[in-house]
């Protein structure tokens, strides 16, 4: 083989993979990047929790006022606003 | 977690490698190494399915396909050698030493280069995978899926290839 041609190919097969394309792979992994659909599903977990306490808290605001005991001097049912 | 680790394993264990094969087939290190991460993340994608015995002349096949597509792709601009300033720069000492001999053996590094770009794809990969990455003629040929004979064949034609254009004069010489 020409004398070039064989530095060339000693030249190449030294050539190591610089470790930012490993990190670059890593950082990159599907995996390990939340993707947009997790974070919408996230999203979406937290509303539905908000609302769901939202609505038991009402739920239960209601009925203390419904289990309120009767008084006297108080009408029979309190009025509910 | 036994996935990431097998696939930590299998980069540690053939990255260069596919880095070597890329490097030398499109003739740059920033292609090179978008190449390899692009094949490593194929890699990812595909782990679970890929049959261990024929892994690495898989990852070699799959960055070969990459390459010859961005080759491809970048064809309208097909001047993908480095240039006398970078191969220069990898050698200071050298260059520090005797500017001219370091400068006429980037000159000559940069021909031989050149020569093995001109080559026809199927003659460089061949060659490369030879050469550069030491595969054997069976490896190859199941790399590059074409039969035993055609890779004896493609690599004499490559070598002949190479010392023709190596030793002709440039153009501007022959006037």
């Amino acid at each position: 083989m020409d004398e070039d041609l064989k530095k060339l190919v000693e030249e190449l097969r030294r050539e190591t993979c610089p470790q930012r394309v490993i990190d670059e792979v890593a950082r990159r992994l599907p995996g390990k990047q939340p993707s947009r659909l997790r974070i919408e599903f996230a999203a979406a977990c937290t509303a539905v929790l908000l609302l769901a306490g939202w609505g038991l808290w009402r739920l239960s605001e209601d009925r203390v006022l419904l289990w309120l005991p009767i008084q006297p001097g108080l009408p029979a049912r309190p009025k509910l606003l | 977690m036994i996935r990431e680790l097998e696939f930590k394993v299998l980069c540690q264990r053939h990255r260069d490698e596919i880095y070597r094969y890329a490097r030398a087939l499109l003739a740059n290190r920033a292609d090179a190494e978008d190449a390899s991460q692009e094949v490593l993340l194929r890699l990812w994608n595909h782990l679970p399915r890929l049959n261990p015995f024929n892994l690495r002349a898989w990852l070699l096949r799959t960055t070969h396909h990459y390459c010859l597509d961005q080759i491809r792709r970048r064809s309208k601009f097909a001047e993908p050698m480095l240039a006398d300033d970078e191969i220069l720069a990898e050698r200071p000492d050298e260059l520090a030493v005797n500017p001219s001999f370091a400068a006429e053996s980037a000159s000559r590094l940069l021909q031989a280069q050149r020569a093995l770009a001109q080559l026809p794809e199927n003659l460089r990969s061949v060659f490369i995978l030879y050469e550069v990455n030491g595969l054997r003629y069976r490896e190859i040929a199941e790399t590059l899926e074409i039969p035993v004979n055609s890779v004896k064949v493609y690599l004499l034609r490559a070598r002949q290839r190479l010392s023709k254009t190596i030793h002709e004069k440039p153009t501007w010489m022959k006037t």
